[in-house]
């Protein structure tokens, strides 16, 4: 269907790839130029594949109508009766399972419940011979349906497993949803490496080599999670990222602090995963059910049309989704899993603001936005399984925007707004604004970059992490200063800035939600909450800022060098994504006119065929009206404005207004004050409390068990050992035979002929 | 004309003669050969005897490729040979072996400086490549062999050769210590093939292989019909060294000049195999391997028992062996337990099974297995012959392992290509040896020996020890002077090397993409032996 640009799909993955082999072997006899050319070059010609693939998929949905699947439908003949029909319906799908190119979807809910049967197939279905005989037979007639598969580009690489009915393919699939992360992977990716080459720059060209090596291959990681065309790619793209996450935190492997750190990401992450594993053994499972004997696959096509809005295996499907999710509080840094993302912050800065703000830990609102209309249905135990999602995203959206006031540690600060914002995202998926999360997605994914690459150019200028010893940079470095106030108020909700448009995206469909039909009383609370951190981020916005640039330099000390401004390499990186931070907002810029359509904004529409819950406000909630919206949106717009105003102003009245003298204030603090502080600074002592509850129990007992009992003496000294010694046994006592006395030698086989003979004689004669 | 009257058996078309084409070649070579020998002279560089050794090699393959491997396996020759496909694949696997072997020890008389020659050491002169070439004729003879005549007086040339190349290096006593053990067992092993050859007769009236796989033996005869098909089987396992008639295969691998070890431990095994296949398919067939146990005869369960000590006794003996020679021997019991897995998978058709189709693709598997597996073990250990023959010389025997620490550093291309070949005999993935096992442990579980295959699998991870240690021990190894590993290539001796780089080359060719003519050839091997 696309015939030539379907090959741009492997080449946007290999690139990177490449790149990353190429410096990983040969990297270190290398120069750094040669690096780093390689090294940039993969994720700019990856953006500009990218890029063609956009504007090839604007071309399709512009030009003729081409579609590589199409849908049908059997239903009734108009002069028969339909008192039989579900049987004969019955009848023609148990016929068709022989064909394994269809999968055959009952009508689950709806008007058409049982009325008829939709079948999915290749283009040619429509006017398949086969098939209109078959329905004949049934008295059925074959018709047309909308078509369930947005235009997209496929690639193929062939099977990768199938077993019995189960097959997976190899396959990548590039549709709105995914190529808008592409393009951020590649494009914020390109921008990334091309600020390492300054900031690495004073590592040793081995080092050099690895640090590259491992980026780019961070980057072919996150394509494939984002263009793998079901969740077993996905997943492999999943683990990719996790394990470039692991190298780069760890990156600094002979400081054991930041190798524990490393290894602290892993593990939390591991544990993320494993209900990213059994969420799909529960989809499938799931499937299999639904399918009745067809070809099981895990496809997103096929399990979003099969089980979304299923109720036969309602159960399988809610923990199949509430365990996805439970993978993507760990990949994406939620709560309970939130706590290792703090941590992460012992990589480099820019690895901090490719992997652990840009991209990867996004990845799980890619995944739920993928499969929406799975978990738009899914329940567990009367529980929306989206309800369960807005509410942890709600409260570690405050509660990590809260603790990102108590950091001094200019990382720690971006760490914790990192971790709120994400929760930002989840609220909004979890309020089924799938394009208001995305768009909240791409907006941060540039301003928390400026914002890292801002302090990374900070602490590569000042040596230090700690805003304490910063101040007063705002003369030294004027372009870092100006760029990450910029991001420093997107990220503050600051009136017109792309941060303030798509928090109040995600706000207004948490108060539609409320006001829906039957809501929960909880959703009024998300919404307080979704605002309380909006004033929270401007207030820790305003510090960061204040702490690191107003007043004077406290750094230094007696002799010390004063900072130098960012380099050329670090400059342009924070000067590109100043403006598309400023730029992001026109892809949200809200419906505010009347004439508008709800739901009109640019990403959102954008979104809409492929993400079914990304924009269609008034489907979901019908209680809403088109009138009661826009008054809803521009109360919304001004309420928020509000609250980031107010926290702007707070923050200038406690850290900007002050005599520079008194900047340290916050240690002197007594009293309530300062108990609040510590609380916050330790984050409400949750990684106090996990560790006191899980991580040290878990040491004592379990580990000591598994390790030296099982492992040690069970595994290492009872099979290793023990095959060894008795193979050794063996081996000794074989050569006790050998005597080299021919004598011996033919009684051997005297006796070995006997026996032979004996017991053929025994069983045979 | 009725193909059992006696008349019958002795005509014969002169057309038939083309098919001892490739048995004769060895034959005509080998003397010619010894004349060479003599115009060489004494202390003369030896290597236009491993050329001309070669070039007979060269032209049996050429000849067996192309005249047995059409045929079809009907008798010729009066019903004494079985020319086939099979027979072909078979005489590949044993003319590695000879050519090979030949090539690497092409330089054994002359001495490292090219001056003197040691007569006592030196073997490479016309009688070793005359007995290698008369030897290589009996085992050709071995593996087309139609009639237990024909074949009994195959496998005694090629002993009665391979005995006296035991004993070639005939100043040193252990060679000689293992030429004369090696002919007393292998006499005793004779008179079982005898004498249950000769029972045969006495309960079938047959010796031809065809003939026997098509009669009815009266059930008054069964008895005897059965105990001489033991017997036959016991002088046939003890060729191939299964336990517990392995016991004289360490003292003459170790007694033997590496040269002649390597040739033995490729060509008598693979001939070996190769006739024991023939002989259990009409033995099989006419019910002389015993009544049905378990809807198999009870030969094959004996030869389940066999397998399962085999793998077990040749992997145990290996593990802790130091001299190469010795551990090559075990390894090779070793290898002859997978083969016998393939044997019983093999086997397993002539019983009463219900489930007699899939014996009967087992049984193909089996063969084809066979075949495969023989041509990858005839690689593997020519190389790993070929570079212990490249480094001896004069006074710098190979006795210990730890004289090929740090060959890695000294001479890297044999190095890697021992290791190479260690590792197909291990069953890697990428060589041959690796596919060679999967399709004869296919086989065993396509037979429903599932057990034995899990306990061979098990085995050959044991193996992995032994092998990998070599691998260690030349790479990981600091040189130690004056040993075999410390020093360094010799330019002046192409002819062993020749041999290294062809046994690599082809063990990773066989193993990454065998060449289609390959798998048809041992497929059409398989088909024949198997209808």
């Amino acid at each position: 269907m696309f015939p030539k640009e379907t090959a741009l799909l492997p080449a946007i993955i290999l690139i990177p790839l490449l790149g990353a082999l190429f410096n990983g072997l040969f990297g270190k006899r290398l120069g750094k130029g040669i690096v780093s050319t390689v090294a940039v070059a993969a994720p700019l010609i990856a953006f500009f594949f990218a890029a063609a693939l956009f504007f090839g998929l604007h071309a399709a949905d512009h030009g003729p109508l081409l579609s590589q699947t199409s849908v049908v439908v059997l239903k009734a003949k108009k002069d028969t009766a339909g008192s039989s029909l579900p049987g004969r319906l019955n009848k023609a799908r148990r016929e068709l399972g022989k064909r394994d190119d269809l999968f055959k979807i009952p009508e689950i809910e709806g008007k058409d419940r049982n009325q008829v049967l939709r079948l999915v197939g290749p283009a040619s279905l429509a006017g398949d011979e086969a098939l209109k005989t078959l329905a004949h037979r049934h008295n059925l007639v074959v018709a047309p349906a909308a078509s369930a598969a947005p235009r997209s580009y496929r690639y193929n690489l062939g099977t990768w497993i199938h077993v019995g009915n189960f097959k997976v393919d190899f396959e990548f699939v590039v549709d709105r949803l995914s190529i808008i992360l592409m393009l951020v992977i590649t494009g914020v990716g390109f921008l990334i490496h091309l600020y390492s080459t300054d900031y690495m720059g004073a590592e040793p060209r081995g080092t050099y080599a690895r640090y590259f090596s491992y980026l780019n291959l961070f980057i072919a990681s996150m394509l494939v999670l984002v263009m793998g065309g079901n969740l077993l790619i996905l997943f492999i793209g999943w683990e990719g990222v996790g394990m470039c996450s692991y190298l780069l935190i760890g990156f600094d492997y002979e400081d054991a602090k930041k190798a524990a750190c490393g290894t602290k990401a892993f593990v939390v992450n591991r544990i993320g995963d494993m209900g990213v594993v059994l969420g799909m053994f529960c989809l499938l499972a799931a499937l299999a059910e639904t399918t009745a004997g067809g070809t099981l696959s895990l496809n997103f096509q096929t399990l979003n049309l099969a089980l979304g809005g299923s109720t036969l295996n309602a159960g399988l499907i809610g923990a199949g989704c509430l365990l996805l999710f439970f993978g993507c509080t760990g990949k994406s840094a939620q709560i309970p899993l939130h706590l290792w993302l703090p941590d992460a912050m012992a990589g480099p800065t820019p690895v901090s603001a490719l992997i652990h703000a840009a991209t990867m830990v996004t990845a799980g609102i890619y995944l739920i936005a993928r499969m929406s209309p799975i978990f738009a249905g899914a329940e567990v135990i009367g529980v929306p399984v989206l309800g369960i999602v807005a509410l942890i995203g709600g409260l570690t959206a405050f509660f990590a925007g809260a603790a990102a006031i108590g950091q001094d540690d200019i990382k720690k600060v971006l760490a914790y707004s990192t971790v709120s914002q994400l929760g930002y995202m989840f609220l909004g998926v979890g309020a089924l604004a799938m394009g208001a999360a995305v768009f909240h997605l791409v907006a941060h994914a540039f301003f928390k970059a400026v914002l890292f690459l801002g302090a990374g150019a900070v602490i590569h200028a000042t040596h230090t992490q700690s805003m304490r010893r910063m101040g007063g940079l705002k003369n030294y470095m004027p372009t870092t200063y100006w760029t990450m106030a910029i991001g420093a108020l997107a990220l503050a909700g600051f009136p017109l800035l792309s941060g303030f448009f798509s928090k109040d995206m995600i706000l207004l469909a948490t108060l539609l939600r409320a006001k829906a039909a039957g809501a929960h009383w909880i959703w009024y609370v998300l919404y307080l909450l979704g605002l309380g951190t909006g004033f929270l981020t401007a207030v820790y916005s305003t510090r960061l800022i204040g702490m690191t640039f107003w007043g004077d330099y406290r750094g230094g000390g007696p002799g010390g060098r004063h900072p130098h401004a960012a380099p050329s390499a670090m400059a342009l990186p924070l000067f590109v994504l100043g403006v598309l931070t400023i730029g992001a907002a026109l892809l949200g810029l809200p419906a505010l006119a009347a004439w508008m359509e709800p739901g009109a904004e640019i990403l959102p529409h954008y979104l809409a065929p492929v993400v079914a819950q990304a924009s269609d406000y008034l489907v979901n909630y019908p209680a809403v009206s088109s009138e009661l919206y826009h008054r809803y949106e521009i109360g919304g717009l001004l309420v928020g404005a509000m609250a980031s105003l107010f926290g702007v102003a707070v923050g200038w009245k406690i850290w900007g207004s002050r005599a520079p003298s008194q900047v340290g204030w916050e240690s002197q603090v007594s009293g309530q004050l300062a108990s609040i502080r510590q609380v916050l600074a330790n984050a409400w002592y949750y990684d106090e409390w996990v560790n006191k509850r899980f991580v040290q129990p878990a040491v004592l007992y379990l580990s000591a068990l598994l390790w030296e009992h099982v492992d040690d003496n069970a595994i290492d000294r009872g099979l290793v050992d023990g095959t060894g010694r008795v193979a050794v046994q063996l081996s000794l006592f074989t050569r006790v035979f050998q005597t080299g006395h021919v004598a011996r030698y033919a009684a051997y086989f005297v006796v070995g002929a006997v026996v032979i003979l004996a017991s053929v004689h025994l069983y045979s004669i | 004309m009725d193909p059992l009257s006696p008349l019958s058996s002795l005509s014969y078309d002169v057309g038939d003669f083309l098919y001892v084409i490739p048995i004769a070649i060895p034959a005509l070579f080998g003397m010619i050969v010894l004349i060479l020998d003599i115009y060489l002279g004494r202390g003369s560089n030896k290597t236009p005897l491993a050329l001309t050794s070669g070039l007979g090699c060269l032209l049996t393959a050429v000849a067996a490729w192309a005249l047995w491997a059409p045929a079809t396996g009907a008798p010729v020759m009066a019903g004494t040979l079985a020319p086939s496909a099979f027979g072909a694949v078979a005489a590949l696997a044993i003319l590695i072996g000879t050519t090979l072997i030949g090539f690497s020890v092409a330089h054994h008389s002359q001495s490292a400086d090219g001056v003197g020659v040691d007569l006592g050491r030196s073997i490479a002169h016309g009688e070793l490549y005359g007995l290698l070439l008369f030897a290589t004729s009996g085992m050709l003879a071995m593996t087309i062999a139609n009639d237990m005549v024909t074949f009994f007086v195959a496998i005694e040339t090629l002993s009665i050769a391979v005995y006296a190349l035991t004993g070639v290096e005939r100043r040193r006593a252990r060679s000689a210590e293992g030429a004369m053990k090696y002919f007393v067992l292998g006499a005793f092993s004779a008179a079982f093939l005898l004498y249950g050859m000769s029972l045969l007769y006495g309960a079938t009236g047959t010796m031809r292989l065809d003939v026997l796989a098509e009669t009815a033996i009266k059930p008054s005869d069964l008895p005897m019909a059965t105990v001489g098909g033991t017997l036959i089987l016991i002088g046939l396992l003890f060729k191939v060294g299964a336990v517990p008639f392995h016991a004289w295969v360490p003292d003459a691998y170790e007694g033997a000049p590496s040269a002649v070890t390597g040739f033995m431990s490729i060509g008598v095994k693979v001939a070996a195999f190769a006739g024991m296949f023939r002989i259990v398919e009409g033995l099989g067939a006419c019910g002389a391997l015993g009544a049905d146990l378990a809807g198999s005869p009870v030969g094959s369960w004996v030869l389940w028992f066999v397998a399962a000590l085999t793998v077990i006794g040749g992997n145990a003996g290996a593990l802790t062996q130091r001299n190469p020679r010795r551990l090559m021997a075990y390894s090779g019991i070793a290898h002859t337990g997978y083969l016998l897995v393939a044997l019983v998978a093999f086997t397993r058709q002539f019983g009463h099974s219900s489930d007699a189709l899939n014996m009967t693709y087992a049984a193909h598997d089996a063969a084809a297995g066979l075949l495969f597996y023989l041509l990858a073990y005839a690689l593997a250990n020519a190389g790993v012959f070929a570079v212990i023959n490249h480094l001896e010389r004069r006074g710098e025997d190979v006795d210990s392992l730890d004289d090929l620490a740090g060959l890695a550093h000294t001479q890297p291309r044999s190095a890697l290509v021992m290791a190479v070949c260690l590792l197909s005999l291990a069953g890697i993935p990428g060589t041959a040896g690796f596919l060679g096992k999967l399709w004869v442990f296919r086989a065993g579980v396509a037979s429903g020996d599932v057990g034995l295959v899990v306990l061979a699998l098990m085995a050959s991870a044991i193996s992995l020890y032994y092998y990998l240690r070599i691998v260690v021990i030349m790479y990981m190894r600091e040189p130690q002077a004056g040993t075999a590993g410390a020093s360094s290539e010799d330019p002046q001796r192409w002819c062993s090397r020749l041999a290294i780089l062809v046994a690599g080359v082809l063990t990773i060719w066989l193993g990454v993409y065998p060449p289609n003519a390959i798998l048809k050839l041992v497929v059409d091997g398989a088909q024949a032996l198997v209808h």
